[in-house]
């Protein structure tokens, strides 16, 4: 390459470098010092070191935090990609009206976070709330308060994030089975495999890297969960729902230590990146390779 | 008895009529080839056969037993098709396997149609690679493998030859002819190489905008077209033709188109109809010679515009009183391109079309 052209690639990249340079490498390595002070870097910084890895470690409120994430993870993310197996393989078929079908499927997903949580914590309200009212009607007494119960409080922040995003997940799987060519489903139609056969034996194998790339996006979300819990729980009752996230929001900003609770964002921020590697690594192969039509 | 039969198959996809009234037969082990230009139904029809797409009326039987209603599984067929299909996540082996697992084949008889098929398509060394591996002359194979270990009644192809380049499509061609004569068994092919259908087939079905055009073994079809389409469609370089009108005389028609005028010996009695109307009459590019003229013949000077040579033959362009005309000889023509040349012909050879039908000629 001429100089004159090496200057104009570096000319063009280079608003690019610096956006990502300024507002993600600057804040996570920034974030990762601030970790390893005690207090807010003042005048006379306290430098501790790895001081506050060895706290979170030994944290129990964290431990607690950890396990509700784990489970938040482990069940939405499954529900997830069941749901978003089904919904995919439904608009993929055609029928009348798919196109406003395929537009209805999105709309959770495209309703800002915020708002879906505000309107699930209203539906789910135990006075006035939605559920309650259809489902017990005039007897108030039977009304349950499904966000003040620890395991139905978990359970309704799973289940507003599988509302919301099953379409996501859909969505990406959907993509998956546009690229399976229709010949290989006539073909086993001939040979005669049934309905289930070729969703079994011609489907869902060829359907894993979709379901790889759906698994690694919504891990990784799941991961970080925040505002969900912020507006449905805040955490509650008790640590019911406090996620990790939350729990390192709440250590920053609510008690004001800033050095353990951006510890806290940069496990978070670890973790993540270790899973994505761990998927990349493991299933990312498999994800770019296409097969020769 | 195994043979194939549509009876009146109509098709409409929404407001589009793809098949009109479509009827033919292949008898028992025949090789029926479908062939026409794309989008010209073919392959619906062939889907059609399979049970993959339902016809909008008429009737489709094989062995002489109406399977209307019975899914593409129970049809007894087997099908090739255009990109393969193989399904990529399984080796050959699985992929020969899949149909015969799916119906529940006991092992040994899986394992024996398996070494079997392996052995006649020469694919044994292939049975633990997965489609990726292969190339599209192995992945054609494994493809055709997976139709005969099922031993079917019918086979289907859908243009099984298309995605091959033309070396290996020529080679392919020929195994497959073998091998139809070794199965015996019904095949339907859908193509739309010429080539290929007049090679491969007992029987050719030339198909336009969902109609049969004409139906009948290769050579006849080539020799007497039914109608301007199949004349045109037939043959390399294609027929040529000249749209044009005709007067009866007494003892001959007169054919003009520009100022290209020829009298063809003709008997009034064989034209139904008017004395007078518009008509196609046809000249195959190897009937047009530079030689001295025989008797009978017609000769017409012309200027030649192009020359290609082709190595065992060369086609020459030229133009005739107004009129293009190609021209199939052997090569070492004297003249070159801009110069004067007569084309002739021998009038037997001319074919002659009236209202889109073929009319007999006396002389051919």
């Amino acid at each position: 390459m001429s100089p004159a052209r090496g200057t104009t690639g570096w000319g063009m990249v280079l608003p690019a470098l610096a956006f990502v340079a300024f507002f993600s490498l600057y804040p996570a390595i920034d974030s990762f010092l601030l970790s390893l002070y005690s207090e807010f870097p003042g005048p006379e910084p306290a430098f501790i070191g790895f001081g506050n890895y060895a706290e979170l470690v030994q944290d129990p409120v964290a431990h607690q935090a950890f396990i509700v994430t784990l489970g938040f993870v482990l069940l939405s993310t499954t529900l997830e990609l069941v749901l978003g197996t089904g919904l995919a393989l439904v608009i993929h078929e055609r029928f009348m009206g798919r196109g406003v079908v395929r537009a209805a499927v999105l709309i959770p997903w495209a309703i800002p976070t915020v708002v879906a949580s505000q309107m699930w914590r209203f539906l789910l309200n135990d006075q006035y709330g939605a559920v309650n009212a259809i489902l017990f009607g005039d007897r108030v007494d039977a009304y349950v308060p499904w966000l003040a119960d620890p395991w139905m409080a978990f359970g309704a922040i799973v289940l507003a994030d599988v509302w919301k995003t099953s379409s996501f997940a859909g969505l990406l799987i959907l993509a998956g089975l546009q690229v399976i060519p229709d010949e290989t489903y006539d073909a086993a139609r001939i040979d005669g495999a049934t309905a289930w056969q070729r969703f079994w034996h011609i489907t869902f194998p060829l359907l894993k890297p979709a379901l790889l790339t759906a698994l690694l996006f919504r891990t990784i979300d799941a991961f970080r969960v925040f505002d969900l819990v912020f507006v449905m729980t805040q955490g509650g009752p008790g640590d019911a729902t406090q996620v990790i996230q939350f729990y390192g929001y709440k250590t920053l900003f609510t008690e004001g230590r800033v050095g353990y609770g951006t510890t806290i964002s940069v496990t978070v921020f670890v973790a993540t990146a270790m899973l994505s590697l761990f998927y990349i690594r493991t299933a990312g192969s498999k994800l770019l390779q296409r097969e020769p039509a | 008895m195994t043979g194939l039969a549509l009876r009146h198959i109509g098709k409409t996809f929404g407001q589009t009529r793809v098949l009109h009234d479509v009827s033919l037969e292949a008898g028992d082990g025949e090789f029926v080839v479908l062939l026409g230009p794309s989008g010209c139904g073919k392959s619906t029809l062939l889907r059609i056969i399979a049970g993959l797409e339902r016809q909008t009326g008429g009737s489709v039987s094989i062995g002489g037993r109406c399977v209307d209603d019975v899914p593409p599984s129970e049809r007894d067929i087997a099908m090739v098709f255009q990109h393969y299909a193989l399904y990529p996540h399984f080796t050959v082996r699985e992929n020969l396997a899949f149909g015969l697992k799916i119906r529940r084949e006991p092992t040994p008889v899986i394992e024996e149609r398996l070494a079997e098929t392996a052995s006649l398509l020469d694919i044994d060394n292939l049975l633990d690679r997965r489609p990726k591996e292969l190339s599209g002359g192995q992945r054609q194979r494994v493809a055709m493998g997976r139709a005969i270990v099922r031993k079917p009644a019918l086979f289907l192809f859908d243009e099984p030859l298309s995605n091959l380049d033309a070396r290996l499509r020529a080679s392919m061609r020929v195994e497959l002819k073998k091998l139809h004569r070794r199965l015996g068994t019904t095949m339907v092919y859908v193509t739309h190489d010429q080539a290929e259908a007049m090679t491969l087939g007992h029987t050719i079905a030339i198909m336009n905008h969902g109609r049969i055009q004409q139906t009948g073994r290769p050579d006849r079809i080539y020799q007497e077209p039914g109608n301007p389409f199949v004349a045109g469609f037939i043959g390399n370089p294609p027929m040529n033709l000249f749209e044009g009108s005709y007067r009866l005389h007494p003892r001959d028609l007169e054919f003009r188109v520009g100022d290209l005028t020829v009298r063809i010996p003709f008997q009034a009695h064989d034209l139904v109809g008017t004395e007078s109307g518009t008509a196609t009459l046809g000249i195959r590019p190897e009937d047009v010679t530079f030689d001295p003229p025989g008797p009978r013949h017609v000769a017409i000077a012309g200027t030649i515009d192009l020359i290609e040579n082709l190595g065992g033959d060369a086609v020459v362009y030229l133009t005739v009183k107004g009129q293009s005309l190609a021209a199939r000889t052997v090569p070492g023509l004297r003249q070159h391109a801009g110069e004067s040349v007569t084309a002739h012909w021998p009038m037997n050879a001319l074919h002659l079309f009236i209202n889109e039908h073929r009319v007999p000629l006396p002389s051919s």
